[in-house]
């Protein structure tokens, strides 16, 4: 919450006084007032003093009890974090110490929240001890962050003949967090590593998922016995599982090339806009799973966030999808930052397949045996900028070029899947742990 | 300027480049900012300008045997007004208006006095709107308090105009304004005495 207005206790102090200002209307009075008494005087008419009257009265009655002092804004949201689509209320409380005709605000918003149901301009008006207190709804449009970074206020006293305007500084920030489909995916992992965890290992040991039924040795827990195949057998037999282990994600976020227009959830997506609702609820399942996970922006692959697990490390995730710019980096950058990507990680990587440098680097990785999948986040439907005549064509060769780039990706044993939201990626997170049981030769 | 594309899905093996679905969006793009701001003009704020602008046409009815030249400066000054309130077409309209009413009668002219208390509120109603009309843009919402508020005080005003409009013509019932030369001097004192509390009004506001 904000104030303005409140150096002091003195209430010269604590009320601010305005600069006002003559408007065209106290002109008009003014002149009316100069000019018609005259005339009725010198040519002896009365009709033009009585036409006279009505506005010299507005004008000095105005001036008389007229406003020194501007009321005290402020503006206050009942929310700072919102999800995409979502809304919340911008409460305005105004007060003053002496009343004013009318009170127009205008607060500033920036970045992707807005006001659907008005409230951008409000004319309202205050009399002394009487706050006054109204909201309007105040909505997100896309994931980032919105401001309100002030209001525009303008005062108008003495029946709209002045006005004095102040701008009233408000810092308040919007955090908009990426819609979250309700991701999921199947348990199934390449390398599932770490001590605890939800998802099956390739280990056999405690845990929930059937190996199968072997003879017992000494240092089977007696509890492990399975009796129906003991008696059959006639020998001591115990249930084998599998261990449960976690495993380390890491996103890698292609923000080197943005395609589409981001004009907010309902409306048309960008490349980006789709790459960080999908970070943002993979990040989600798996760390809801006590899975690590870690980002890696390409666009920026000097800032990679270390895989963590826990909330906070959705928080600080999250906090680092807001900032997610169109940016660009080398080959020679991109490859250095995906080789410092562990090797037992899962690497998710989120692109739209329009960059040689990512497609290199990721070339590059599958070298060393990482497992990696690639889901491709150029949206369905395209808002391409023309530029002339040949725009149709570029861009039907950037898509060839594109199918090219994940033709070899492909070849290189890269999957490459669709965005869809819940489920699209287990077929290939299930071929990916088949793959991942059987050996292979390792090029370095 | 652009187009709408369907991107081929590459992992279900679509290989089709589609421009049907291409969309109009040329024509849109370029008058959008002015769709996109009519869109948001408010009621409010155009029934003001709608009171203003019947309250012009009544000052224009009311002037006597108006003239063409006065006619058509004072619809362009309502135009004006009614457009850019906050600008000088709120003199303009006053000031034509005022010219027509008092070469319509002539310089000696005895208008009756319903016609005068017609034209003194039609012209109070244009000025008064057009205030208003400056302190509320076309995209901002006026709230019902302000609204209420600026009519109770137009109310007040035309009462106390009215009682001093009964002292005009109490005092014009009694005494000749042609043939009192105490009344106009005092007429003129009183208008320096006016003029100057205004004038002090005026410079103390500035403060």
């Amino acid at each position: 919450m904000t104030e303005h207005g409140l150096a002091g206790d003195r209430p010269a102090e604590r009320w601010p006084i305005g600069r006002w200002l003559p408007t065209p209307a106290l002109t008009s009075a003014i002149g009316v007032l100069g000019v018609l008494p005259l005339l009725a005087v010198t040519l002896s008419r009365p009709d033009l003093l009585v036409i006279a009257l009505p506005i010299g009265a507005s004008a000095l009655l105005g001036l008389l009890g007229r406003a020194y002092r501007l009321p005290r804004v402020r503006l206050r949201a009942e929310a700072s974090t919102l999800l995409e689509r979502e809304s919340t209320r911008l409460l305005f409380e105004i007060e003053a110490a002496e009343g004013v005709d009318v009170l127009q605000l205008r607060p500033v918003l920036a970045g992707w929240v807005e006001l659907p149901d008005g409230g951008r301009q409000v004319c309202t008006t205050v009399e002394p001890g009487q706050p006054r207190r109204f909201g309007y709804r105040l909505a997100s449009t896309r994931w980032g962050r919105g401001q309100l970074d002030g209001v525009l206020l303008t005062a108008f006293t003495a029946h709209g003949m002045l006005r004095a305007d102040e701008q009233v500084p408000v810092q308040s920030t919007f955090r908009i967090l990426p819609l979250r489909e309700g991701f999921t995916a199947t348990d199934a992992v390449p390398t599932a590593t770490g001590v605890v965890g939800l998802h099956r290992s390739r280990r056999v040991g405690e845990g929930v998922d059937l190996a199968g039924v072997r003879p017992f040795v000494a240092g089977d827990r007696l509890r492990r016995i399975n009796w129906p195949v003991s008696s059959r057998a006639g020998q001591l037999h115990v249930t084998a599982t599998y261990s449960d282990r976690d495993t380390e994600v890491v996103l890698a976020l292609d923000s080197t090339v943005e395609i589409g227009e981001s004009t907010g959830a309902d409306r048309s997506s960008s490349t980006i806009d789709l790459a960080v609702r999908a970070a943002g609820s993979i990040a989600e399942h798996y760390l809801r799973n006590g899975d690590r996970v870690g980002l890696l922006d390409l666009g920026r692959p000097g800032r990679p966030v270390r895989s963590r697990s826990g909330r906070n490390q959705l928080n600080r995730l999250i906090d680092i999808l807001l900032e997610v710019r169109g940016g660009s980096a080398g080959n020679l950058a991109l490859t250095r930052a995906l080789a410092r990507v562990s090797p037992r990680a899962l690497v998710i990587v989120l692109s739209p397949l329009l960059s040689d440098d990512v497609a290199d680097a990721l070339a590059e990785l599958t070298r060393s045996g990482r497992a990696m999948l690639v889901v491709d986040t150029l949206p369905e439907q395209v808002e391409v900028p023309e530029h002339g005549q040949w725009t149709e064509l570029a861009w039907q060769i950037q898509m060839l070029h594109r199918e090219n780039l994940a033709a070899a990706l492909l070849a290189r044993g890269v999957p490459i899947v669709p965005w869809l939201g819940a489920g699209s990626l287990d077929a290939v997170l299930h071929r990916l742990s088949r793959l991942a049981t059987v050996p292979r030769a390792v090029g370095r | 300027m652009g187009f709408s594309v369907t991107v081929p899905r590459l992992a279900l093996g679509t290989r089709r480049l589609s421009f049907a679905d291409r969309l109009p969006l040329a024509a849109s793009r370029r008058a959008m900012p002015v769709l996109a701001e009519r869109k948001q003009w408010q009621r409010s704020a155009w029934l003001v300008r709608l009171a203003q602008l019947v309250a012009g046409l009544a000052v224009l009815l009311l002037m006597p045997h108006a003239r063409l030249l006065l006619t058509v400066i004072m619809l362009l000054g309502l135009l004006g007004a009614v457009v850019s309130p906050a600008r000088t077409g709120q003199l303009i309209v006053l000031a034509a208006g005022i010219a027509g009413w008092v070469f319509g009668y002539g310089p000696h002219g005895s208008p009756p006095v319903a016609r005068v208390l017609a034209f003194a509120v039609a012209l109070f109603l244009l000025h008064d709107s057009t205030s208003l009309a400056s302190t509320v843009p076309l995209t901002a919402e006026l709230r019902p308090e302000a609204l209420f508020g600026w009519l109770r005080r137009s109310a007040v005003t035309l009462l106390v105009a009215g009682v001093l409009i009964g002292v005009v013509y109490g005092v014009g019932a009694l005494v000749s304004y042609r043939s009192s030369y105490p009344l106009v001097l005092a007429g003129l004192l009183g208008i320096t005495a006016t003029l100057g509390v205004a004038a002090w009004l005026f410079s103390r506001s500035l403060r």
